[in-house]
């Protein structure tokens, strides 16, 4: 064990830290001690030594050039160990001291005097020592100079210390301000930054001790009713029934909630309405009695108002839905969910507790039209097109409801509409009207046949008589009779057509065939037939559809025939038939008259024929092309028209391929 | 001895029409406007091949045209089944019709159909 290491170095240590002089700079009143003390004791060197745990820290030094050494060269702990001036006469004749490096070397001690630097506590914390590089005596009164010179020294640490002390305790009282200031505007801060209108109150009056910037703007109010009974700061409120209901809360200590309440006072000058979600919370003290309130209210006016317009929208859109007898249908494309309104579960004969499918809808719907409608609820999805579609419902075994139905796709993301809505109305009475008025064309154009097969017939015979007498004019006048009774029956033939359409009662018969064989026919067909115009079929791959194979040929002999109405003579027209995804698509292309754009839907509706000089050669009865689009609308196809006035048109027609 | 022809159609037009038409093409013709009376004349008449109307009062075509069916004797007996309305074919090939012609028709195509029928049934 070292000397002057003790069981209390720990603490000496700790005393030593506590002045904070180590390492510090050179300051001059230390300096000035040190040069003192060499003055007044006549010695070439002096320091003011601090002994650290290992090593000796200078704090002043006059006559050698070191700041500090290690702590096994030290004289000073000696000094520091003994609490004692310590002296030693000749370090060369000393066992302790001989072989010590500043004893042989620089600064080569001879003579060493350290007077020890106690702190009030008793802690002896470095010293004020002399040397001399010879052997020396010190009279008393310079030893007792130098005693007095540590004490000065020590003093000087002490006042230090207490210094440094004052300085923490005052950085330690602003602190404390700091916090108490925190602490006392925490509420304040939180209360003003709420995203919502507060104020507290207290006392029965309900004085205002603060309140947040919203909170004024909402009385119209500044800072001056801090201070104020809530009755006298905001005279405006009085005759509403919230100073009641908090007073009842302070009496009662039941927190109270108003939600979206509506209230009207002045406001800048005028009387106004607003809405607020208000509530009331009573402060108790940790004993429970109620000092004060805590106001908060939420401005949900503008919320609150654009809801009752919708709300009033709502409730107009509905009454006006409600007196036209619609029915509402909603599907929402993500979860296949449909809502159907009272009015549609009614019209498709559902119970109104119902959970209702998609399916469960079409399945209700008569057979031969799910295709149609199927097809229509796809082209709106996928191709943004209006649905306004007519098909029957066989709400029960015995009733039949026909429904028009229209909506739109809509909220499109990137992956489509996701929501598809829209009405129905009962379009009911107006079809049995239209079955009635084509019951009539039925029968009318079902008795007209009878006496025409007669005349054509009859103009047959007078033919073939006149011909074996040989009387040619009488033959052509027979012929002639003939010719006009085969286009009396072709028209019978349209208006009987169109009877059916109306009635829904064109039935399908669908089979499975290749479209290939029945362009071929059409071309064998045409081959015979046509004679004024050329008529080019290009080769058709194996396309199979599943469709009535007579109606389809009736649609494309109908285009055909169209074509070279509506085309010059020895003009060409084209046939071609090619597979597109999964659609099959047909279409006739003539040099013809064209379609003016404004015409290219409706040409398809029943009795619509182009208005202009070029068509008034033309008869017609505007049938055909009504009756084509019906026929590929009931297999799920599409029909149209693409045309340049006066350079000719392409009329196509699509149907669904067989997947194979 | 020609092939004789039963003919029911509730038209006096047509039946006079066709009556003409198959007898100037050689046929022994009885004409019937009456559907009620068709069964009595196939029982006196032994007609080759029956020409009938569907839609007639009382007893239609088709009801005349099961009934031949049913009936082993005559079971075989062609029948052609005219209509002026669409649906008759149908109507008439599930009756048991040999043809059906839809009205308006053109006489060479009743006068071919005609011939037809009755020179396979000689074949045979």
């Amino acid at each position: 064990m070292q000397p002057g290491v003790t069981e209390t170095e720990e603490e000496r240590l700790s005393a030593l830290y506590s002045f904070r002089i180590l390492d510090t700079a050179t300051e001059q009143d230390f300096d000035d001690i040190a040069e003192l003390a060499a003055a007044i004791c006549d010695m070439p060197i002096s320091l003011i030594s601090f002994v650290d745990k290992d090593r000796q820290w200078f704090k002043s030094v006059k006559g050698i050039g070191l700041r500090e050494t290690d702590i096994a060269s030290s004289f000073c702990k000696y000094t520091v160990a003994s609490k004692e001036v310590f002296v030693v006469e000749d370090a060369r004749k000393d066992l302790r001291f001989a072989n010590n490096p500043l004893v042989t070397g620089q600064p080569n001690i001879v003579f060493y005097m350290g007077v020890p630097l106690l702190s009030e506590e008793g802690y002896a914390l470095g010293s004020l020592c002399i040397i001399d590089q010879q052997p020396r005596q010190l009279s008393d009164y310079q030893k007792q100079s130098l005693k007095t010179l540590a004490r000065q020294t020590m003093d000087k640490l002490e006042l230090r210390k207490k210094l440094f002390e004052l300085q923490d305790a005052k950085s330690e009282i602003v602190k404390l301000k700091d916090e108490r200031y925190i602490k006392e505007n925490e509420a304040r801060e939180v209360i003003e930054h709420a995203p919502m209108a507060m104020a507290l109150h207290v006392g029965r009056d309900m004085t205002i001790r603060f309140a947040n910037s919203r909170m004024l703007q909402a009385w119209d109010k500044d800072g001056e009713v801090f201070g104020l009974p809530f009755a006298d700061a905001l005279p405006e409120l009085r005759e509403l029934d919230f100073p009641a209901t908090m007073r009842e809360v302070y009496d009662s200590g039941i927190p109270y909630r108003n939600e979206d309440a509506r209230m009207s006072y002045e406001y800048q000058g005028e009387i106004r309405e607003f809405y607020y979600t208000y509530a009331f919370t009573p402060l108790k003290t940790p004993e429970g009695k109620v000092w004060g309130l805590l106001n908060t209210a939420l401005d949900v006016t503008e919320i609150v108002q654009s809801r009752l317009t919708v709300e009033r929208a709502e409730e107009q859109l509905r009454l006006a839905v409600d007196s036209a007898e619609l029915g509402t249908w909603h599907l929402d494309l993500k979860t296949n969910q449909l809502s159907l309104s009272p009015r549609s579960m009614e019209m498709f004969g559902f119970e109104t507790t119902e959970e209702v499918s998609l399916e469960a809808a079409i399945g209700r719907i008569e057979e031969h039209y799910r295709g149609l409608v199927n097809s229509s609820i796809q082209a709106a999805i996928e191709e943004n097109q209006p649905y306004d579609v007519e098909y029957p419902i066989l709400s029960s075994d015995t009733k039949r409801c026909w429904v028009r139905a229209t909506g739109k796709a809509y909220m499109v993301n990137e992956h489509g509409p996701t929501m598809f809505s829209g009405t129905l109305l009962d379009i009911t009475e107006r079809k049995e009207e239209d079955r009635r008025k084509n019951d009539f064309i039925g029968i009318v154009s079902h008795e007209l046949r009878t006496p025409i097969t007669s005349i054509s017939g009859y103009a047959q015979v007078l033919q073939r008589k006149a011909q074996s007498l040989a009387e040619p004019a009488m033959a052509d006048i027979a012929r002639k009779t003939k010719q006009q009774a085969d286009r009396m029956t072709k028209l019978i033939n349209g208006f009987l057509d169109i009877a059916r359409i109306g009635e829904g009662k064109i039935r399908l018969e669908r089979s499975a065939f290749d479209m290939a064989e029945l362009v071929k026919e059409a071309e064998d067909e045409s081959l015979t037939t046509i004679t004024s115009h050329e008529v080019v079929f290009k080769p058709v791959e194996f396309t199979p559809v599943e469709a009535d194979q007579d109606k389809i040929r009736q649609v494309l002999i109908n285009l055909i025939n169209n074509a070279v109405k509506y085309s010059p003579p020895r003009s060409r027209i084209q046939v071609a038939c090619v597979t597109e995804g999964n659609h099959a698509q047909v279409s006739v292309k003539d040099e013809g008259i064209g379609v003016p754009l404004k015409d290219h839907d409706r040409i398809f509706e029943r009795f619509y024929r182009v208005e202009n000089e070029q068509m008034k050669t033309v008869k017609g009865f505007g049938i055909g092309l009504f009756i084509c689009k019906e026929i590929i609308e009931l297999h799920g196809g599409q029909i149209g028209v693409e045309s340049i006035p006066g350079q000719g048109s392409i009329f196509w027609f699509t149907l669904p391929v067989i997947i194979q | 001895m020609p092939n004789k022809i039963l003919i029911c159609d509730d038209d006096e037009g047509i039946l006079d029409l066709l009556e003409l038409v198959l007898t100037d093409e050689g046929y022994s013709v009885v004409a019937e406007l009456n559907s009620v009376k068709v069964s009595n004349l196939i029982q006196k008449e032994h007609p080759d091949l029956i020409i009938l109307d569907l839609w007639m009062p009382v007893t239609s075509g088709d009801q005349i045209l099961k009934t031949i069916r049913n009936t082993p004797a005559i079971s075989e007996l062609p029948v052609i089944v005219i209509s002026a309305s669409n649906d008759g074919k149908a109507i008439a090939q599930e009756a048991g019709a040999t043809a059906f012609i839809s009205k308006p028709f053109d006489i060479d195509e009743m006068t071919g159909k005609v011939n037809e029928i009755l020179s396979s049934a000689q074949a045979k």
